[in-house]
């Protein structure tokens, strides 16, 4: 046993492993691969940009390499994305947001809803089109968002924040 | 508190008129340091005649002058502050104006600091620390002590009505609790990390050097080479011994400005720290903001019985090397840490530590793989040369072996206890409901292994515990879910 605790046994706790995660909306993945798209698209501009703009680059085989360069990254951009997809899932307890994602680096985040100071909602374009959000968190000591999960339907992002905002609240109260 | 008469905070407020000869100073020094290289320049590259070089010198020293003056006094005219609404108000700037905004229950610490010009004038410089981002940071260059006092005690008070706590400042009168002698600063100073200081020193002259050759072109360079004679054993040597003379000279004065006259008082809710040779500085420490605490030593200082302790603030992201204090003798820190938790006894208790396997992970793949890469790379030019590059891995392996060794995390009731260290030791004691999130991760190796990292984040920084089962992972993260969850405790 790893732990040293007199009081509590650490196996009576919520343990946040044997959750059931909600995964998010199937169509997340199509904003994905329409961002993958773009991306691959700008890369090829400045791939194609460097061969035809820059002297000697044709002539040495260099081309090569940089259209080399653009399949490897485009490729393993979009393995990421589609091997990280069925991982990404979340879930709101009555006292933490936990939020599961990655895929050669694995990573569950747990924020604790009484240490949240603000939270918001972001839409872009894309996510818009699909009818989708993105929630982010926001603790204290940082400028950016301590945990962002994208992925939600635009009503299930809505009625988060509201969750999360009405037990600010009571926190605060309760102080 | 001394108070000469009830300010209206309400009203905007300007800084005393002596305040105008610090900003012009100050204004000098800002101007100096952005265009020093342009105000060398005549004085290396001008071939004129004498009476034409004096002319503009002249020319020169009135066009600074006059920018000096000006910008001191448009600083002067357009600087108000006062307090609204619970709000402290600042407004600042004559062609690009700004107006900062800080709720005071944001507040973290009020500092008076009195900077050597300060002390000749009698005035006080105060900067107001607000957690997390440093650009919320409001500085008031100079006000008259009474007033800077009644300031501190408007915008704290307030604060503390808002938090519904106390805060009362000592009289100066109080006793110090924790005092660095003459002794104590001769062992910092003989135990400073040299090695360091020597690097600070070749990288400021490297600076220097750079700054100069993009005015002079080489002219040093090539005026130091016809300088050095055919270089002797002799001159190497004292080159060698002349360079540890001064850098320990150096770490010494280091120690000397960081330390001196260093005192720590007690106060209602934590503590006062007054130190400094040309500056007096003022912090206060409210133990109820300290978000976790530190203290560690090299191998040298070991030996000489010495810590450095750190308080962890918010809004000590940028500034944290300020708050160092040194702990000469044991029983400082535990007047340190007291307040905020005494430090729990280790002894007999089980320890999470590191899985052995990291030192062959990480020598392998921050070691010898971008090693065996860069080899490659270089052998066309380096050939047998490039093989002393596998030195590196051996230095990962060591440092990785010693780091693994030394890791210990015990999970105290209230509070977690992580030691690590190479040679030296650092010790880091964190209490559970400080806690502002919990992160699990896993590579793939780990994910084969039962291994995972586990990431604390505190208002202001990141604690990465590497490489330990994941099970044990697992167990500390809840039960720190589990301590801030039900803690009515202020984190803040």
């Amino acid at each position: 046993m790893h732990f040293l605790n007199t009081e509590i046994d650490p196996a009576a706790l919520p343990a946040v492993e044997d959750l059931n995660l909600r995964p998010v909306s199937p169509s997340y993945l199509k904003v994905l691969r329409t961002e993958w798209l773009i991306y691959a698209f700008v890369l090829a501009g400045i791939a194609a940009g460097l061969i035809f703009l820059v002297p000697g680059m044709r002539e040495n085989y260099l081309w090569l390499v940089i259209v080399a360069a653009w399949i490897l990254l485009v490729a393993f951009y979009r393995v990421a994305i589609e091997r990280s997809f069925p991982y990404r899932a979340y879930s709101v307890r009555e006292h933490d947001i936990i939020y599961r994602s990655g895929w050669i680096l694995r990573t569950v985040k747990i924020n604790p809803i009484n240490r949240i100071l603000n939270c918001s909602i972001h839409i872009g374009p894309l996510e818009r089109k699909h009818g989708l959000a993105t929630l982010a968190l926001y603790n204290a000591g940082t400028s950016d968002a301590d945990m962002r999960i994208p992925g939600l339907t635009a009503e299930e992002a809505e009625s988060i924040r509201k969750f999360v905002l009405t037990r600010i609240n009571e926190e605060d109260r309760s102080h | 508190m001394k108070k000469t008469e009830a300010i209206d905070w309400s009203v905007p407020q300007r800084q005393p008129a002596s305040a105008i000869f610090i900003l012009v100073i100050q204004t000098f020094w800002e101007v100096v340091k952005r265009a020093w290289p342009i105000l060398l320049l005549p004085l290396l590259r001008s071939n004129d005649e004498g009476g034409d070089r004096m002319m503009r010198y002249e020319i020169y020293g009135i066009i600074l002058l006059a920018i000096t003056l000006a910008g001191g006094m448009l600083k002067y005219l357009f600087f108000r502050f006062y307090i609204l609404n619970e709000e402290l108000i600042v407004k600042k700037g004559w062609l690009k104006k700004q107006t900062i905004v800080i709720p005071l229950n944001r507040i973290q610490t009020v500092n008076l600091e009195q900077p050597m010009l300060h002390q000749v004038l009698n005035l006080v410089k105060v900067t107001v620390d607000t957690p997390g981002s440093d650009s919320t940071e409001v500085t008031i260059d100079s006000l008259r002590r009474p007033m800077a006092e009644d300031l501190r005690s408007s915008l704290l008070h307030q604060r503390e009505i808002a938090t519904a706590t106390s805060e009362n400042l000592p009289p100066a009168a109080v006793l110090p609790v924790i005092r660095v002698s003459s002794n104590d600063m001769l062992r910092l100073s003989l135990s400073a990390n040299h090695l360091e200081t020597f690097f600070v020193i070749m990288a400021f002259g490297l600076s220097l050097y750079d700054d100069l050759s993009d005015i002079t072109g080489d002219f040093i360079g090539d005026s130091a080479g016809r300088m050095i004679p055919q270089q002797t054993f002799g001159i190497v040597l004292f080159m060698v011994i002349a360079t540890l003379l001064i850098t320990m000279l150096i770490s010494t004065i280091r120690i000397v400005l960081k330390f001196y006259n260093l005192s720590v008082y007690t106060t209602a809710t934590g503590f006062r720290i007054t130190s400094g040779l040309t500056t007096l500085k003022e912090r206060v420490v409210a133990t109820s903001k300290v978000q976790f605490v530190s203290w560690r030593a090299s191998w040298i200082r070991r030996l000489f019985n010495l810590r450095l302790f750190r308080f962890h603030l918010p809004a000590d992201i940028q500034k944290e090397a300020k708050a160092d204090l040194p702990v000469t003798r044991l029983e400082f820190l535990d007047i340190l840490t007291r307040e905020y938790y005494p430090v729990p006894d280790t002894a007999g208790k089980t320890a999470i530590r590191m899985h052995p396997s990291y030192v062959f992970r990480r020598t392998l793949l921050v070691g010898l793989l971008p090693v065996t890469l860069a080899i490659a790379i270089a052998w066309t030019w380096l050939q047998e040369l490039s093989l002393l590059g596998l030195l590196y891995p051996l230095v990962v392996f060591l440092f990785t072996w010693l780091h693994t060794r030394k890791f210990r995390l015990f999970a105290f009731d209230e509070v977690v206890l992580i030691q690590k260290g190479l040679l030296g030791k650092e010790e880091l004691m964190l209490k559970w409901f400080k806690l502002q999130s919990v992160e699990i991760k896993q590579s793939i190796y780990q994910r084969r292994k039962g291994l995972a990292m586990l990431v604390f984040h505190v208002a202001g920084a990141r604690i990465a515990i590497r490489h330990i089962p994941l099970e044990a992972a697992r167990q500390v993260a809840n039960y720190a879910l589990y301590k801030v969850e039900s803690s009515r405790e202020p984190w803040m």
